[in-house]
């Protein structure tokens, strides 16, 4: 498995095959970003770990035509900026697993599809204990071209969690599929706010969103307990179904099993 | 020997009455049998059974053994070993059955829980009833057909060996086959676990398999009529309309036409 391991200002690269093409640029003196970009050149895998201290990184991601990416990412430490470019070009593919287990980080990705029928499936999960801003960017530059975002988020403690997901379709680019499902589990009486936005110019589109902000389904917590699960039992349950379904990270899995633990033992 | 029972119990959700002075007292190794036309508080009062908060209780008590179980939270009501069979389970996704049945039955164990011979007992009660071991594995009734959910509430029955079990319609959304399989094992329970059973049913179909030793006729949220199977042959070829009385309301009285008695 290619790894990469962004410890505060270090980037360290392990087990890097030659299908990716990387480039770390030093701390930026009067910005303080350090500027990472990738190069996909052939399918591959890759997973990449943040140990932030309210560092900034610009992290860019060019997937050539017809490369397929699997690609996770696992961020921990406290306060932290992330930009995230993705650039997918002809019949790419990205598959995105992110974990966030990181007290307060704001974090900006935008997605250009720049190739006919490139598809960008985005599955992100969260345990928000400080203020969290995402801000989810996805141009559908070519016909053909597919976004799935799907952002899960439990909220407690001092989380407040903002999520902002704009997709874009300009008129002229035909049968697009474009999909983002926003939810926030929130535990907490914070503010906690879920923006999706559709901008859809071209009618030959397939767009679909959905946005929750709230506990979980009444009827599924009487499901459990009806079965002798307790509240507590019934609550852990459920975050684990939350933030487990459909990864395919076993590393982010792993994870995210010791951390629902740490919080709800 | 257990015993439940409902005493002049009285129900409300806002300011509708669902349930009015309903009483009916059930005991280990009877089958009691309540049938009713729609909107009548049949699903309402398995619910009221199990703790469910959307319901208010204005009056009455329901008792196990004796004791009120009023003041129990859900979980409480069912590790004390009552167990509803729902008529519509929901699917809950990302959360395995394997995990939710482990959770259930650990909870219900304590430190007496050991996985392996619940692995084995899972898989042997699969079989029973002609649940492919997959399932295990999938999340709670997600992408389950109707009648493998029907199945898989008596798979946790099974797993949780209640004292008194409340099936609400357990045979909705259940083919032939899939009938018997459900009506036979739960038959097979009762006999194995000497429980008592309450079935929810519209239909006499469900109840060649599971024979009931009482049949109550449900109105408006009481028992109008009590009697043997012979009342399940009379609805089915008559219907409810005669144990309707147009003017009766929740607030006032039933009067029943006891047409049986004059037949």
């Amino acid at each position: 498995m290619n790894k990469i391991v962004i410890d505060e200002s270090n980037v360290e690269l392990k087990k890097i095959t030659k299908k990716l093409d990387i480039q770390v640029n030093k701390t930026d003196t009067i910005t303080g970003i350090i500027n990472i970009q990738i190069n996909v050149l052939g399918s591959t895998n890759l997973e990449i770990v943040y140990h932030m201290n309210a560092n900034k990184y610009l992290l860019t991601i060019n997937v050539m035509p017809g490369v397929k990416l699997t690609l996770s990412t696992l961020k921990e430490g406290s306060k932290g900026k992330i930009q995230s470019v993705f650039n997918l070009f002809e019949e790419s593919e990205v598959t995105y697993d992110v974990f966030n287990s990181i007290k307060g980080i704001k974090e900006m990705l935008l997605v250009n599809l720049n190739g006919p029928k490139a598809s960008f499936n985005y599955n992100f999960k969260g345990i928000a204990t400080d203020k969290e801003t995402y801000d989810i960017v996805i141009n559908h530059n070519y016909k053909d071209t597919v976004s799935n975002i799907r952002n899960n988020t439990v909220n407690i403690d001092n989380g407040k969690v903002t999520f902002q997901v704009s997709a874009y379709v300009p008129n002229g680019i035909k049968n697009c599929l474009v999909n983002q499902a926003n939810r926030i589990i929130n535990f907490t009486n914070n503010k906690c706010e879920i923006r999706p936005n559709l901008y859809v110019d071209e009618f030959d589109t397939t767009a679909n969103h959905s946005a929750l902000i709230g506990g979980f389904d009444s009827n599924e917590m009487f499901y459990l307990k009806s079965r002798g699960i307790t509240e507590d039992e019934a609550n852990k349950l459920l975050i684990s179904g939350f933030l487990l379904s459909d990864l395919n990270s076993q590393s982010i899995i792993r994870k995210i099993k010791k951390t629902i633990k740490e919080y709800w033992r | 020997m257990h015993t439940l029972k409902m005493e002049k119990l009285s129900v409300m959700v806002g300011t509708k009455v669902i349930l009015d002075d309903f009483n009916l007292e059930i005991k280990s190794g009877e089958v009691h049998a309540l049938m009713g036309p729609n909107g009548t508080g049949k699903s309402t009062l398995s619910k009221v059974i199990m703790g469910d908060e959307t319901y208010k209780i204005v009056s009455g008590d329901i008792t196990f053994d004796g004791k009120s179980i009023l003041n129990m939270t859900t979980d409480e009501r069912s590790r004390l070993g009552i167990f509803l069979a729902m008529q519509s389970p929901i699917a809950i996704e990302g959360v395995s059955n394997a995990d939710f049945l482990r959770t259930a039955c650990a909870t219900r164990d304590g430190d007496a829980f050991k996985l392996f011979p619940f692995i084995k007992e899972l898989e042997a009660n699969a079989e029973k009833l002609k649940i492919d071991t997959s399932f295990i594995h999938r999340g709670v009734n997600v992408g389950f057909s109707g009648g493998e959910r029907k199945k898989n509430e008596v798979l946790q029955m099974y797993m949780l060996k209640p004292k008194m079990v409340l099936l609400d319609e357990i045979d909705s959304g259940l083919d032939v086959d899939s009938l018997k399989i459900v009506g036979t094992n739960i038959m097979d329970y009762k006999k194995q676990a000497k429980c008592g059973l309450l079935v929810i049913t519209h239909y006499e179909r469900l109840l060649d398999y599971i024979r009931p030793d009482f049949v109550h006729i449900m109105v408006n949220g009481h028992i109008v009529k009590s009697g043997d199977q012979s009342l399940v042959k009379y609805i089915e070829d008559n219907g409810y309309d005669a144990f309707i009385d147009k003017k009766d309301d929740l607030t006032s009285t039933c009067i029943v036409r006891d047409i049986l008695d004059n037949e």
